[in-house]
């Protein structure tokens, strides 16, 4: 039977059709996703599972002098037993008849086998072929544990093969013992978990596949014909309502039985030492130096993702204005293009995909630190540190770096959400990240700030930063009530892998993947967009004055203009309704960057290079909101600068968007941000307008 | 669920054992998918338990010798455990 194949990013599979299926199986943070990038190398992609929320990589690998197989890194799992959609894919691959894999690879950690033998334990439950690939055995020597592979291997009754997936030591063994294993497949020896449990288990099985885990589950759910057999088990004057919950508990603590007499035979401890690991912790987890050390952390990602990224953001995008505008130009000159193309191209597409690659740099600062500190192992101390803190305002530990790289700029932000390993928890933070006032905005606060408060700027701009922060929390608790109420209050409990270097060959190469589909979604949507506000501005609205041609279109003429007045009005209960204004926003749809180059192009006035010094826009803009706000231009202004922090970022962000949670997610997201906006714009106005 | 009342006097929460001790599950006090999640993370009666370290976030306990779990102090309140002797 063959396995659905996992939608692909790139929309190609690497693996031949027809070619058997082999899936990597382990707990999280063992070393799975090293192994995976060290057996397909590049041949692979990452893309959701087909109608799930849920990332897998698969490629194409040929193990030994054998066939190619089609290899799928399933994610991290701790058990089979569905709490999440990670692990519910898990187990439909599994157990579900028509998609069971060829083989199984359980990728164990040595040097934390019971849990991992745990995960085993269900595996060999589903009867799927299985081969043990067992890792990190030299991190468990150094630790005072001597696993022995050939005794681990008896006692499980399929071939287990040591493996150092950095290196890639032990994967010709792994492909060799794979191949004959795919020509002759041996299921796990049956866990034993008790005379009891397994006389149970024996009298329900169904047959067919996977039958010993259908078993299981009927007796854990205790219903059906299950029921009196599951009754049986139980102490008796067990309540009927918790039979179920107490088979399950029997069936964990036999499972972990199993593993203990396991290890027994297969592991040699060596006494007891203290992990580095262990010493380390004492000093990045503890009430003193935790939540210090976690801010110098979170200060460095800024740094990088702001200071860093900046001057090779503003390479690229010189590179596009400067040279690739000009060839282009030249070019077209050349090949003597008509001059609407010419436009279009150097206006529109050059500098829209100049934009879009201006992001690469930074998002590939992103991904390269998120692997770095997931990797490392810290994240998981971060998210303990801060957790207090965050639950506060509701939110999971994790979710603080997101929101701090937002405050430099979103769409690195939305990547960063890929932390949280819930997928809702991520579509609630990808929901909210818009929110956190970017970089960006702030030159569009600093303009009008400095223009119409005075003395009082720095105040009003800091009150912009209080209101952002307000509406993360605001926005955080509102959806967690509307449509996230099953992420209530999920108590800390995590796992803290020990610490590791970071393998970053693998690092480079996940980024990188990571970085083309990221260009990959996005571009379409910027060239999209773009395309359309050039032909907007070029295009003479009808009945404009004699003389305005094809791109020689005064703004105020253009049909960007008439777009522009025709939306102004939805702005008048919040004080701002004049074209002016909507086109600044229209223009801040795509770019907060643009808002004050458009604003200054409206009035026909020079481009501030200062933002901090109007110039001529000042009284330009005076007279607009005074006019437009019946004199309450406080108000006015006001209600205009919440506008623009609340609504939709930039086109790069909803680009991001559609990358993390899809387009409809990414709609209805823009469809709030512009409702929260104009809502509070409104407000503001009306209230300052009821106290002046 | 109903939970036996434990009068052992030498089964106490996790949280009022002091770091470095080590002992032995005795108890899960919670019921349903937060009981699952705690026996994914090898909390399940029988196993051996370490306080590791008290933090910012609650307390680091070693579970079976080599896990390390982040547990919030409410929730290490539902953990009974027994010191070896």
């Amino acid at each position: 039977m063959l396995l659905e194949k996992p939608c692909c990013v790139d929309g190609e599979d690497a693996a031949p059709v027809g070619a058997p299926r082999v899936v990597l199986v382990g707990n999280p943070n063992v070393g799975k996703s090293t192994l995976f990038n060290a057996l397909t190398g590049a041949r692979q992609h990452v893309g959701n599972w087909p109608g799930k929320t849920v990332a897998v990589a698969s490629g194409e690998w040929r193990p030994g002098a054998g066939p190619a197989v089609g290899l799928v890194d399933l994610p991290g799992t701790y058990s089979l037993v569905p709490d999440s959609p990670d692990e519910e894919l898990t187990r439909e691959l599994l157990v579900d008849a028509d998609r069971r894999p060829e083989l199984v690879v359980a990728v164990l950690d040595a040097s934390n086998l019971t849990r991992n033998l745990y995960l085993a334990a269900q595996i060999a439950d589903t009867g799927v072929p299985v081969v043990v690939a067992l890792t990190m055995v030299d991190v468990a020597r150094s630790r005072g544990l001597d696993v022995d592979p050939d005794a681990l291997a008896g006692a499980l009754g399929v071939p287990v093969v040591p493996v150092v997936p950095r290196s890639g030591q032990g994967v010709d063994v792994l492909a060799g013992v794979v191949a004959s294993a795919l020509t002759a497949p041996a299921p796990f020896a049956a866990p034993s978990l008790g005379a009891a449990l397994d006389g149970a288990v024996a009298s329900v099985e169904p047959g067919g596949p996977a039958s010993r885990w259908r078993a299981l589950a009927a007796l854990e759910s205790a219903d059906g014909p299950a029921r009196e057999v599951a009754v049986g088990l139980v102490e008796p004057g067990t309540p009927d309502d918790e039979v179920a919950e107490e088979v399950e508990l029997l069936v964990a603590e036999a499972r972990y039985a199993w593993a203990h007499r396991v290890l027994e035979t297969a592991v040699r401890r060596r006494g007891d030492r203290v992990t580095w690991s262990d010493r380390a912790d004492r000093v990045l987890t503890s009430r003193w130096f935790g939540l210090p050390i976690f801010l110098a952390v979170m200060w460095g990602v800024f740094e990088a993702t702001t200071s860093i990224a900046a001057p090779l953001q503003d390479a690229v995008q010189n590179l596009f204005d400067g040279p690739v505008s000009d060839g282009l130009g030249w070019v077209l000159g050349a090949v003597s293009a008509p001059e609407w193309l010419d436009g279009l191209v150097q206006d529109g597409l050059v500098s829209g995909v100049g934009q879009l690659l201006s992001f690469a740099p930074l998002m590939a600062i992103m991904f390269v630190l998120l692997a770095v500190l997931e990797d490392s192992g810290y994240m998981a101390r971060a998210a303990f540190v801060v957790d207090r803190l965050m639950r506060v305002v509701g939110l999971p530990g994790k979710a603080f770096l997101p929101i701090i790289v937002g405050f430099g700029c979103n769409v690195p932000a939305l990547a960063g959400t890929r932390i949280l390993r819930n997928p809702r928890q991520r579509l609630l933070m990808n929901l909210i990240i818009p929110f956190v006032s970017c970089s960006a905005r702030l030159t569009v606060y600093v303009l009008l700030a400095g223009i119409f408060f005075g003395n009082q700027a720095g105040t009003m701009v800091f009150g912009m930063y209080v209101l952002s922060i307000a509406l993360v929390v605001g926005m955080g608790w509102v959806l967690r009530r509307v449509l996230f109420r099953d992420l209530a209050h999920e108590p800390l409990l995590l796992e803290l892998p020990p610490y590791r270097r970071p393998a970053l060959r693998v690092t480079a190469m996940q980024t990188w993947q990571k970085l083309r589909a990221f260009l990959r979604t996005a571009s379409g949507i910027i060239v999209a967009t773009v395309t359309v506000v050039w032909l907007l501005s070029s295009l003479a609205a009808p009945g404009a004055a004699a003389g305005s041609s094809f791109g020689h279109v005064a703004p105020e003429e253009s049909l960007f203009g008439s777009v522009s007045r025709a939306v102004a009005p939805v702005f008048a209960p919040a004080g701002f309704d004049d074209w002016h204004a909507s086109a600044a926003l229209i223009t801040g749809f795509v770019a907060k960057e643009a808002v004050v180059a458009t604003t200054a192009q409206t009035y026909s006035a020079e481009e501030p290079a200062d933002v901090h010094q109007a110039g001529a826009l000042g009284p330009a803009l005076r007279d607009t909101f005074t006019a437009t706000s019946g004199g309450h231009v406080v108000a006015a202004v006001l209600a205009f600068m919440v506008f623009l922090l609340a609504y939709t970022p930039c086109m790069t962000t909803v680009a991001a968007q559609r990358q993390e949670i899809g387009t409809r997610w990414t709609l209805a997201g823009i469809v709030m941000q512009l409702g929260v906006a104009w809502v509070l714009a409104v407000a503001v106005f009306q209230v300052g307008v009821l106290l002046s | 669920m109903s939970i036996p009342e434990i009068t052992d006097p030498t089964v106490r929460p996790l949280p009022e054992w002091p770091v470095g001790t080590r002992g032995v599950l005795r108890a899960v006090r919670a019921g349903g998918a937060r009981r699952r999640r705690l026996a994914e993370l090898g909390f399940v009666p029988g196993a051996s338990i370490e306080v590791v370290g008290r933090g910012a976030g609650g307390l680091v306990v070693g579970v079976n010798a080599d896990a390390r779990v982040a547990i919030d102090r409410a929730g290490a309140e539902e953990l009974w455990v027994a010191v070896h002797d």
